[in-house]
C-alpha cells in the first residue's frame, strides 16, 4: 500500500512533466483527498526540483514517469484516489496523456526469468508455463518473414498480394541450392557463436539494476529495503557485497 | 559488540526513523561516518543488516528521508574524535558512569558504544580505575550524548 505522500509525489511528477506544466488546482485536490499537508507538498516539490534535471531525471525519465503512472493508477484502483468524478477524469487524463512507449517488464530488464519454466528468454519450449507462447512466437516468426524492415510486405515473401501462400515452383539448379544451404548453415553457426559470446546477466548485475531502480527517486523505503533483502537471499548476495555495489553505484552517479 | 549498542546504529536510527525513508544524502553521510570511525565493510554490513531486520521492516514511510538533517548534524560532531581532549573526556565519562552506578548491561552497552569510536580504552580506565586520575566531566560533548543517556548521566528526555 502506497503512502499518501508517495501518491502525491507521483501525481506532482506527472503534472510537472505534462505538456501544460503543473496544474496547481489538480494537485491541490489530490493533496486534499490524500489529506497531505503543505509540508508534504513542499517536500515533494523540493524533491522534484532537486532531481528533475530539466525533465531528464538523470537519464531515467521514462522509468520515473512509468513508476509515477503506476502509483497513481494503483491509488485509483484501491480507491485512495477517486475512481469517478471530475478529479478522476483529470487524473486519468494525466496518466493517459503520457502513455508508456512500451510496457517495462522489470524481470526482462533484469535478465531474470520470470515464472517457473526455467527456460531462457526467447526460448520457445513446449513445456513453457504459457501453452499459448508456442503459437504466439510462431506467429511472430511468420510475420518477420513476411514483413521487411520498413514494415512492407517483403519481396521474397511466400505470400502474394492477396495474402495467399504461393509455392515456389521454380526449380533451383542443384549447385546453387547447395551454396544457399551452406550459407544458411554458416549464418546459423555465426548466430550461435554470437549468442555464446553474450554472457547471461550475472546475479550481481541483476541486483545492481534492481537496486538502481529502487533508488530511482533518491529515496529508499521499507518496502524497497525488503524487496532488496529478498533478492539478496535469492541471488546469494551478502550484505557486504550490497554495500560495495551501492557505493560504486553512487560513485558512478555523482 | 552488540550491533544496537553502537554509534553507527544510532546514525541509522537518525537516518531512517524520523519518516521511515532513507535518502541518498543519508547514505553519503553514513559512508562518511564509516570512514571517520574506521568501521570495516564487514562490521558495517553486520550492523546495517541487523538494523534492517529489527527496525526498518517495521517502519512505515511517511516522508522523503528527512532524517538526513539530524544525521548531518550528528555526523558533524564526529570532529570531536580529532580533539586531543577526547581521551580525557572519555575517561571522565567512565568515572562519572561508575559514580552514578553502572549495571552490567549498561557497562557492556556503553563500552561497546565507546569502543566503536575508538574511545573504549580511556572509558574503561575511567570506570575500572575508579577514575583515580580522571577529572570531572564539565559538559558532555554532543557526540557522546546518546551514550551519556544510556548510562544515566543525562535524562532520556533532555
Amino acid at each position: 500500500m502506497l503512502a499518501p505522500e508517495q501518491i502525491l509525489h507521483a501525481a506532482m511528477i506527472l503534472s510537472v512533466e505534462s505538456e501544460e506544466g503543473i496544474n496547481e488546482g489538480l494537485i491541490s485536490q489530490v493533496q486534499e483527498t490524500l489529506e497531505c499537508d503543505s509540508e508534504d507538498y513542499e517536500a515533494a516539490m523540493s524533491h522534484i526540483e532537486n532531481h528533475r534535471d530539466g525533465g531528464d531525471w538523470g537519464g531515467r525519465r521514462d522509468a520515473v514517469l512509468h513508476r509515477s503512472r503506476e502509483r497513481v493508477r494503483e491509488a485509483i484502483e484501491n480507491d485512495t484516489l477517486p475512481s469517478s468524478g471530475s478529479l478522476s477524469d483529470e487524473l486519468n487524463d494525466l496518466v493517459g496523456e503520457q502513455t508508456d512507449h512500451e510496457e517495462i517488464d522489470p524481470f526482462a530488464e533484469l535478465g531474470v526469468v520470470s515464472g517457473g519454466g526455467g527456460s531462457s528468454f526467447g526460448a520457445n519450449t513446449a513445456d513453457s508455463d504459457d501453452p499459448l507462447s508456442v503459437f504466439m512466437d510462431d506467429d511472430d516468426e511468420e510475420e518477420a518473414d513476411l514483413v521487411d524492415g520498413d514494415g512492407f510486405l517483403a519481396s521474397d515473401s511466400s505470400l502474394n498480394l492477396d495474402g495467399e501462400v504461393v509455392e515456389d515452383d521454380v526449380e533451383q539448379p542443384e549447385a546453387e541450392a547447395q551454396v544457399a544451404e551452406e550459407e544458411i548453415v554458416e549464418e546459423e553457426a555465426a548466430e550461435e557463436a554470437e549468442e555464446d559470446e553474450q554472457p547471461a546477466t550475472t546475479p550481481n548485475a541483476a541486483y545492481e539494476m534492481l537496486m538502481s531502480t529502487c533508488w530511482i527517486d533518491g529515496i529508499l523505503d521499507p518496502a524497497e529495503a525488503k524487496l532488496l533483502a529478498r533478492k539478496r537471499e535469492e541471488l546469494g548476495i551478502t550484505f557486504e557485497q550490497h554495500l560495495e555495489m551501492l557505493q560504486s553505484m553512487l560513485e558512478r552517479s555523482s | 559488540m552488540k550491533a544496537e549498542n553502537t554509534p553507527f546504529w544510532h546514525a541509522l536510527e537518525l537516518a531512517w526513523c524520523s519518516d521511515g525513508a532513507l535518502s541518498l544524502h543519508s547514505i553519503r553521510l553514513l559512508d562518511a561516518m564509516q570512514n571517520m570511525i574506521g568501521l570495516s565493510n564487514s562490521e558495517r554490513a553486520e550492523i546495517e543488516s541487523h538494523f534492517e531486520e529489527d527496525v526498518v521492516y517495521d517502519l512505515t514511510r511517511a516522508g522523503f528521508g528527512c532524517g538526513d538533517q539530524a544525521l548531518a548534524a550528528w555526523v558533524g560532531t564526529l570532529t570531536f574524535l580529532d580533539d586531543p581532549a577526547s581521551y580525557d573526556v572519555s575517561k571522565a565519562m567512565g568515572k562519572a558512569a561508575m559514580l552514578s552506578g553502572l549495571s552490567r548491561e549498561r557497562w557492556l552497552a556503553s563500552h561497546s558504544w565507546m569502543g566503536q569510536l575508538g574511545l573504549g580504552e580511556p572509558y574503561a580506565e575511567g570506570v575500572w580505575l575508579e577514575g583515580e586520575e580522571a577529572g570531572e566531566i564539565a559538559r558532555v560533548p554532543a557526540l557522546l550524548v546518546p551514550v551519556a543517556k544510556m548510562i544515566g548521566l543525562i535524562d532520556q528526555d533532555e
